[in-house]
């Protein structure tokens, strides 16, 4: 145990924050500095984190645990487990990456933008960290502050509007959660007989909603699906992610809308099984609608930054319908699945700005020929293409597999649906490549200038991780396998269970699935490591 | 009348003696220019009553609670309100001097009239007795009439005061009205005794009238209407200290009539209090919507907060006492912060008070422009400020008495208010200055925003200190 490591993972964004806000502004290479060793400082702590992580453990790890507000029993409650272990890594993996980049692109005011995004930061990190319902709604609500201003300060013409557009849409479907925590909050007061936000308490006993948790399961899934989004609670995704600077674009992208569908995993399947069972089918047409959607509007966009939006959409129904499957090897994929389109969306994001820089074009018609002036880019950008269209070999395969694979065994109907989404993503994708890279280079683009040494520096982790994930997914498995089996054993045992039995009973029964003898009892997670 | 009464009064005397003493160093100082009027003496003997009472307020009482007959008590509550108000008079001292100097007010007036006028509402928050609440609610409303008309040669200014006072007066007669009616209905004014006399229908009127009085000083939807013009009108530094302490009158006068004195007849004046905030928050947060402004959008914001505020009081029970004492806290700082930002800003001799006349604050005063978007932060009740744990505590005191429209109103009111709130902030980050807009560079003024601001992160972020202080203040009422 490394005792504060999770602390010091959002505290160390904070003071960063605090330390170039305190910099002069005029010295504006410190300040990018000050902005990158404090990010890439996080991304030790959090690559040291995921390797000290132990697989095979399906409770929390690294816990820290305090009270915050004793009177109503808000706790300070930090922990890692296997859903959310990859996603600290893969936002403190990307950070340093968007600060860097930033760097050519965001020249104005630089040095409120990079304590912005340093404030961003620690509001991702905490949210996957929480494990307290109040905790986790600050920080879930506290990464929105960062990301308006980032859109509306830093945007491009149409900014302003998006950025409200944005901020109403998530922020509607958050206050209708918050009311659905203190209902749980109220319920579980009832049931343990201590008022409690803590949420792995709160999953010690069945809290017996009854007829109240469609609503409150309504309410929750409301303010995920906005942020992932899902359709049809979609529409502020293509003005937010055009008009944000295309950095920003890149976190919006890659690790916003994974907070979703982890709010999804950690927070709606264990505190409502049952509703979870039943909104499945519907949730699960929903996502395939998305997928089918996203794609299809993706298709048709000339605008290179909403065609890659409509198309993140369009994969993370792919997420939402591995999620609502509800056996392992679904729930594993959409884990793997949401690294996986961090790193790739995050990529084409990238590759958009870096386009996007050059020539201040966002038409994808007004580009054509690219690869004859700069190779480079346009090999950089087929491989993250190929890796968005999930090509064995590389990283988005592997999750799109085991999402169809899982989902085939209860869904076959949506599953071959959603197949064809990955035909209609070969589509959009390759047009893009077409459009953009081949074809007779534009006289107006003879000068175009290929990837720089800065650029390069930025491409070449995600490619990295892109070839990584794809040839050996295994570390990235083996630490969710745990948790997702403890979670979906879980759900199981819900139907049959008589009031008030505590969760260790289920480790006594027959194993359904692979890797339950590794569910220590919830109430022992602290010593859970072995 | 003995030693121990007025003992048990000490922090309303301090601000009584002081505010006296301040009115007479001003009678003394003949001849000195209002420039040199503000800086003088006044306002730190102002200062220092404040700091006092505070000390004296925190004490510990020995004996009964009650003095002057059961008229006066001295309980949690007391104290709890005593140290609101106290801290909305402080830090409305400090930002005050540069204005009045600026503006050429009445330096010796002005701190004089905030003291008494915060003496009232301390008297409203101590009262156990309805004839000491009335007393309580005119001394705390005739200093604002005239402090709002302070600014003799503004005509905005006169027709603010008057505005108010003719408003003021006709809200306090029904008041006084409904005190004789219930003094019918009862045959006491004793607040801990009214309830034992069932519920006559006449008690029921009476309630409603006395609710008006009350609802007029917290601008609680419909007898908001004076709001926008008297806050538009007044001196801002007195918008700023108005906007403060009405509502901890008010919501101190609230709180005492209804949970705590008729808590049998929660079941009457829940669902009237529960309409009351739910108009009060929607005509409040729409209303706001609409404003270029920066007071009548923060008077409509004013509002809004009222809505959220009566929420605890319909919730009732220690709950809901506690919600509404820790968003008393959380409202002065964070509404104290934004006004406090307002007054660095100067257009040609005149208020800057358009939102517009925000733009580019960022670059000529950055730590200014954070705290302000700090405290719309807060006002929007988002974390990690003050204003989420405010609002967290008032929805929970809510869902406990099982008001889920209620709090549902309030959420959902709560999203429509951050689109004003945020484009405040955005406008004092945005490039490219105002024109003709000056950034004044106050030290008192700053360290008021610097107080303002710690206390909105404090109260969000480390928020446990005061809530057992409130909860202990809660607990008084049973």
């Amino acid at each position: 145990m490394t005792p504060g490591i999770l602390t010091a993972l959002f505290v160390v964004p904070l003071a960063g924050a605090a330390l170039v806000a305190a910099l002069d502004a005029r010295a504006e290479r410190t300040v990018r500095a000050a902005g990158l060793v404090t990010t890439l400082l996080v991304f030790a702590l959090a690559a040291a984190a995921w390797l000290r992580f132990a697989p095979g453990v399906a409770g929390l790890q690294f816990e820290e645990r305090r009270m915050w507000v004793p009177a109503i029993g808000i706790g300070y409650h930090l922990g890692l487990d296997g859903l959310s272990v990859s996603l600290v890594v893969l936002t403190a993996f990307l950070f340093p990456l968007a600060l860097w980049v930033a760097a050519d692109q965001v020249r104005d005011r630089g040095k409120a933008f990079v304590a912005t995004a340093l404030l961003l930061e620690a509001g991702l990190l905490g949210t996957f960290m929480a494990q307290d319902l109040v905790l986790f709604y600050v920080f879930w609500e506290a990464m929105l502050i960062p990301m308006y201003f980032l859109i509306a300060l830093w945007g491009g013409a149409a900014r302003v509007r998006a950025a409200i557009k944005f901020f109403l849409f998530t922020m509607a479907g958050s206050v209708l959660m918050l009311l659905a925590i203190v209902a749980v909050y109220l319920q579980g007061a009832r049931v343990l007989g201590a008022p409690t936000f803590d949420l792995p308490a709160l999953l010690s006993r069945p809290l017996g909603l009854g007829g109240a948790e469609p609503v409150l399961f309504g309410a929750f899934a409301v303010a995920f699906a906005i942020k992932m989004p899902v359709w049809p609670l979609h529409t502020w995704l293509p003005d937010a992610y055009a008009e944000a600077p295309p950095v920003v674009t890149v976190l919006l992208a890659a690790v916003m809308a994974k907070a979703g569908a982890y709010g999804l995993l950690r927070f709606c399947l264990p505190l409502f099984p049952e509703a979870s069972r039943a909104f499945g089918p519907l949730l699960s047409v929903l996502a395939v609608i998305g997928i089918l959607y996203g794609g299809a509007i993706a298709w048709t966009q000339r605008d290179m930054r909403r065609l890659l939006a409509y198309g993140s959409m369009s994969h993370m129904g792919f997420i939402l319908l591995g999620i609502f499957a509800l056996n392992a090897p679904a729930v594993q994929g959409s884990l793997i699945q949401m690294v996986n389109h961090g790193v790739s969306t995050g990529a084409l994001f990238l590759l958009a700005g870096f386009l996007f820089e050059r020539t201040g074009r966002s038409r994808t018609d007004a580009y054509g020929g690219v690869a004859a002036a700069a190779p480079a880019l346009a090999a950089a950008a087929l491989i993250i293409v190929v890796s968005s269209l999930a090509l064995p070999g590389t990283n988005g395969f592997i999750g799109e597999f085991l999402i169809l694979l899982g989902t085939f065994q209860v869904r076959p109907a949506a599953a071959a649906f959603a197949t064809l989404g990955v035909v209609i993503a070969a589509a959009y994708l390759l047009a893009f490549v077409g459009r953009v890279f081949h074809g007779p280079l534009r006289d107006d683009l003879r000068q175009l200038p290929d990837l720089r040494p800065r650029e390069y520096a930025a491409l070449v982790p995600l490619i990295l991780a892109i070839f990584w994930m794809g040839l050996y997914p295994q570390p990235f498995l083996s630490r969710s396998e745990a948790t997702v089996t403890a979670i979906l054993t879980r759900m199981a045992a819900v139907p049959d269970s008589r009031p008030a039995r505590p969760l260790v009973h289920v480790r006594a029964r027959p194993a359904p699935a692979q890797g339950l003898a590794q569910v220590p009892p919830r109430g022992r997670t602290r010593e859970g490591r072995r | 009348m003995n030693w121990g009464d007025l003992s048990r009064i000490a922090p309303e005397l301090v601000l009584t003696v002081a505010a006296c003493t301040v009115l007479l160093l001003d009678a003394w100082a003949t001849g000195a220019s209002p420039e040199s009027d503000a800086r003088g003496p006044a306002v730190w003997v102002a200062l220092a009553a404040v700091c006092g009472a505070c000390v004296l307020s925190v004490l510990p009482v020995v004996g009964p609670a009650a003095a002057f007959g059961g008229m006066y008590v001295r309980d949690g509550l007391t104290r709890a309100v005593g140290l609101a108000a106290l801290a909305a008079a402080g830090l409305a001292l400090l930002v005050s001097p540069a204005y009045l100097s600026r503006f050429r007010l009445p330096a010796g007036e002005y701190y004089a009239l905030l003291l008494f006028s915060t003496t009232g509402a301390m008297l409203m928050g101590a009262s156990r007795n309805l004839v000491l609440l009335f007393l309580g609610l005119e001394i705390l409303s005739v200093p604002l009439y005239v402090l709002a008309a302070l600014a003799r040669r503004s005509t905005r200014s006169q027709e603010a005061g008057l505005k108010y006072l003719l408003l003021g007066a006709f809200a306090t007669a029904f008041f006084i009205y409904g005190v004789a009616l219930v003094y019918g209905a009862t045959g006491t004014v004793d607040l801990a005794r009214i309830s034992r006399a069932g519920a006559p229908p006449l008690l029921g009127i009476g309630v409603a009238l006395l609710v008006i009085g009350l609802a007029f000083e917290a601008a609680l939807v419909p007898f908001h209407a004076w709001a926008p013009d008297v806050y538009e009108g007044a001196p801002l530094p007195v918008t700023a200290f108005m906007s403060l302490i009405a509502k901890v009158g008010a919501f101190a006068g609230l709180l005492r009539v209804f949970p705590q004195a008729l808590p049998d007849l929660a079941s009457a004046w829940g669902p009237m209090l529960a309409a009351i905030a739910v108009a009060t928050m929607v005509v409040g947060n729409l209303a706001a919507l609409a404003q270029s402004n920066i007071k009548r959008l923060l008077a409509y914001s004013g509002i809004a907060h009222s809505g959220y505020m009566l929420i605890g009081v319909a919730a009732g029970g220690q709950a809901g006492t506690q919600a509404v004492l820790y968003y008393l806290f959380v409202y002065i700082a964070m509404n104290l912060g934004a006004f406090g930002v307002l007054l660095l800003l100067d257009r040609r001799g005149e208020e800057a008070d358009r939102v517009e006349d925000l733009a580019g604050l960022s670059e000529r005063a950055p730590w200014a422009a954070a705290a302000l978007a700090l405290c719309m932060v807060s006002l929007a009740g988002l974390p990690p400020t003050a204003g989420f744990i405010g609002k967290l505590y008032l929805f929970r005191a809510a869902l406990l008495d099982h008001r889920t429209a209620l709090a549902l109103v309030g959420v959902l009111t709560s999203v429509v208010s951050t689109y004003y709130y945020l484009r405040v902030a955005y406008v004092a980050w945005r490039p490219g200055a105002a024109e003709g807009v000056a950034v004044s560079r106050t030290a008192l003024v700053g360290v008021a925003i610097a107080i303002a601001a710690a206390g909105v992160l404090w109260l969000g972020v480390f928020p446990a200190t005061v809530t057992a202080f409130v909860e202990q203040a809660a607990r008084a009422l049973r």
